[in-house]
């Protein structure tokens, strides 16, 4: 068999096409079947090692998105809604004079307990946001513990105060509350928005440049498959070699796995960077303002007759969470507490502060907002578990690396075996 | 071969077209929906103290209220016996309708004011004052409604007609008497300093310690005293205008200071010797120190445009203060804390 170079046929089939396109390349037979072998397989095996990377790459930003991300913001939310909830109850202290106050349902835990829990989860919150956070972190989480054990020992400087009798209780429990509402509250407000802004930095960075790259440099090393076999077929008259074949079917079989892949787990972030992160926050905040609210209305009511101004505070408080709640069915347990509510502001304007007070620590009130806050606790509960479950459904979309580059391999060696099989009588 | 050559030519462009097709396919999601990143949020805030206000003294009865700025103490004369038979039309008989006397008062003033919390029952010098004013026109000193107000609140809480008089050891002076009225002065304090017992070398030691000695002792460390006063009281201007270099703090209320004192915060708290004796009570590790740099006329505050109600008080105080009773209620809150003996009640002369 001649290897030199010969001109292309002048007419015939679709094969006669590729056949004189075929010739229309100057280098001897034999040398341009090895030089397409390297370069097919070259081709096959830089795309695929480009989609290893590019996939190991996305399941490490999957990982700290979920981490470092939505661990985060999540624990910094949870953090949160718990202090508020704990303030809410310290606060109870400065109308009971830091006695006590004994729960309005029998079964319910006193203040002083449900108070201990609230600061107890924040604490685990605060746990599990060092463990998901990052260095940048740092100085946020270390802002956070240190107020938090600050703010534990203000209220409890006002809860010996205040059982002593001295005013100065009150003064504790007002340093405490600004503590958390000043300091804590906006710093991990500011830590939920950094982790925030990895997930969508990272839904961002898993669709970006670098897996469009990986994509089109399988669909390139797929065509160069197809594009060899042509030449092949062309050069030597004999159809596709069922090798060659199949190395173009795994070629193509890993574009479509890496790009079907990262469309995916650009979706599956995206979805947990919005839909389930807002409901889970939505609810959160729901937890906020309604502490905050028990807040102000304690706080109107521990004014002593001057709380007319705590109780605008409240109405613009409620007017928030009523636009939170408003179609959920958290919307009828936070009305009954605003009813109660009500109750202990049309008490204490008519110049009966004590029958406010017994009505707010004891009454409608106290267990209107008990029931309104276990109903907005159970719904935060359940948005979590959602989250969960999209956070993890979003690490189940990762592709594993050794998927392009197993299936680049085999194409490599396929598309290499069989245009080297179809030149071996070329000497 | 044209012909041929067009064919191929298709099957190389339709493939390139379909490759092309799905490669949009694929990408076009990841490219059309992009994901916003959320700003950045503010860090914490922090809040600043207002700067103490010092108000140029009155020159003129204009800038004081109707009364002589160099002696505005002296309130009009009582109405004869204060009884609950009062005269129809007065801001008494008003009150007497209204079937209780609402009272402003501080709901944290040890001794002065504060609220049991056992009982929910405000007690203290000022609140039995303004009960004996109850006794005088309802017959029973348990017709008070007592209103807890700021300090910053007490000339607005009477002009916008919320309480018939506050009872708050309020001092007399011409700024307040141009939006309010003042009964005669029924106790007299002074401005001196709480400081931590163990400032000085012994208790006398810190006992006899002046502004200018805790200064001083600042200075010495490579640092300003840091003294405290509330936000709103008289307190905060007298210490702007001491000669020391003093790093004045403006807090929330006078305890706000002494948890601020107790924390390490501040060197000293400053006010009213009345106001500090209930802190000291507090705490057993902090003492008054240094002499009175102000002498504090406490007066109730009235509404203006009553000289009704300001004599009929005015008559209470008289017999309050002739008849004993406020001695009783001297010894009861005061003996002690304040002072080892009774004083004699403030002597007063009226204006007119």
């Amino acid at each position: 068999m001649s290897t030199t170079i010969r001109p292309a046929p002048s007419a015939g089939s679709v094969l006669d096409a590729i056949e004189r396109r075929a010739w229309r390349i100057r280098l001897p037979t034999r040398r341009l079947i090895v030089v397409l072998a390297g370069a097919t397989a070259g081709a096959v095996i830089v795309a695929s090692l480009t989609a290893a990377w590019v996939a190991a790459r996305n399941n490490a930003t999957i990982h700290e998105a979920r981490v470092e991300g939505l661990g985060v913001a999540s624990a910094a939310t949870q953090f949160r809604t718990s202090l508020a909830a704990a303030d809410a109850e310290a606060f109870g202290s400065l109308i009971s004079g830091g006695i006590a106050i004994p729960p309005a349902d029998q079964n319910a835990a006193g203040s002083e307990e449900t108070y201990a829990t609230h600061l107890e989860d924040a604490s685990k919150a605060l746990a599990d946001a060092a463990l998901a956070g990052t260095s940048d972190d740092a100085r946020d989480l270390r802002a956070l513990s240190a107020g938090l054990t600050e703010y534990s020992g203000l209220v409890e400087s006002a809860r010996a105060n205040s059982l002593q009798g001295f005013p100065v209780g009150a003064s504790y429990m007002g340093l405490a509350h600004q503590l958390a509402s000043n300091e804590l509250v906006p710093t991990a407000n500011h830590l939920r928005r950094e982790g925030e802004q990895r997930v969508a930095s990272a839904a961002k960075s898993v669709s970006g440049p670098l897996g469009v790259l990986a994509i089109v440099l399988l669909m390139v090393a797929a065509l160069a498959v197809i594009g060899a076999s042509a030449v092949i077929a062309g050069r030597t008259r004999r159809m596709l070699h069922p090798a060659l074949v199949a190395a173009a079917v795994f070629a193509l079989v890993s574009t479509a796995v890496m790009a079907f892949g990262i469309a995916r787990q650009f979706t599956q972030l995206r979805s947990a960077a919005t839909n389930e992160v807002d409901t889970y926050f939505d609810t959160n905040d729901i937890s906020y303002a309604l502490a905050q609210a028990r807040v102000n209305e304690i706080s109107a009511v521990a004014a002593r007759g001057s709380g007319a101004p705590l109780y605008d505070q409240f109405h613009q408080g409620t007017e928030t969470l009523d636009d939170l709640v408003e179609g959920t069915d958290l919307a009828g347990p936070v009305k009954r507490y605003e009813d109660g509510a009500a109750a202990v502001e049309h008490k204490d304007m008519a110049g009966d502060n004590q029958g406010a007070a017994a009505i707010a620590l004891t009454g409608d009130s106290a267990t209107g907002y008990q029931a309104a806050a276990d109903a907005v606790t159970s719904d935060v509960e359940q948005a979590g578990d959602a989250l969960a479950d999209r956070i993890d459904g979003a690490e189940a979309a990762s592709i594993p690396p050794l998927v392009p580059l197993g299936l680049g391999a085999l194409a490599a060696g396929l598309a290499a075996a069989g245009i080297l099989y179809r030149g071996r009588r070329y000497r | 071969m044209s012909e041929l050559s067009q064919r191929s030519r298709g099957w190389i462009f339709g493939g390139a077209a379909a490759v092309v097709v799905v490669a949009g396919l694929v990408l076009a999601p990841l490219v059309i929906s992009p994901v916003d990143v959320p700003p950045d949020l503010p860090g914490p805030t922090t809040t600043t103290p207002s700067a103490p206000t010092t108000v140029a003294p009155a020159t003129s009865p204009d800038q004081c209220g109707g009364r002589d700025p160099a002696d505005p103490y002296r309130s009009l004369q009582p109405s004869g016996p204060a009884t609950p038979d009062v005269p129809a039309g007065s801001f008494m008989a008003a009150i007497q309708a209204n079937g209780r006397l609402r009272v402003g008062v501080s709901p944290t003033t040890l001794l002065f004011s504060s609220v049991n919390p056992g009982t929910g029952v405000f007690e203290g010098f000022d609140d039995d004052i303004a009960r004996e004013v109850s006794r005088a026109l309802f017959g029973t000193p348990d017709q008070v409604e007592f209103v807890a107000i700021p300090q910053t609140d007490r000339v607005a809480a009477l002009k916008d007609g919320r309480v018939d008089m506050v009872a708050s050891t309020f001092s007399i002076n011409c700024t307040r008497l141009q939006d309010i009225q003042f009964s005669s002065e029924y106790f007299r304090a002074g401005q001196r300093m709480l400081v931590p017992k163990d400032l000085g070398a012994t208790p006398d030691a810190t006992a006899a310690l002046t502004l200018t000695d805790l200064s001083q002792k600042a200075v010495d460390a490579g640092k300003r005293a840091r003294v405290c006063a509330a936000n709103g009281s008289t307190s905060l201007g007298v210490l702007d205008d001491q000669p020391e270099d003093l790093d004045v703090v403006a807090a929330g209320s006078h305890t706000e200071c002494l948890a601020r004192l107790q924390r390490g915060e501040i060197d000293a708290v400053s006010t009213d010797d009345t106001i500090l004796a209930g802190m000291a009570a507090q705490d057993p590790n902090v003492t008054l120190a240094g002499p009175q740099i102000t002498t504090e006329h406490y007066g109730l505050g009235l509404p203006a445009g009553h000289d009704d109600w300001v004599r009929y008080v005015n008559a209470v105080l008289a017999d309050v203060k002739s008849s004993g009773r406020w001695a009783q209620i001297y010894d009861q809150w005061l003996l002690g804390p304040l002072s080892p003996t009774t004083p004699a009640p403030p002597q007063v002369e009226y204006a007119g």
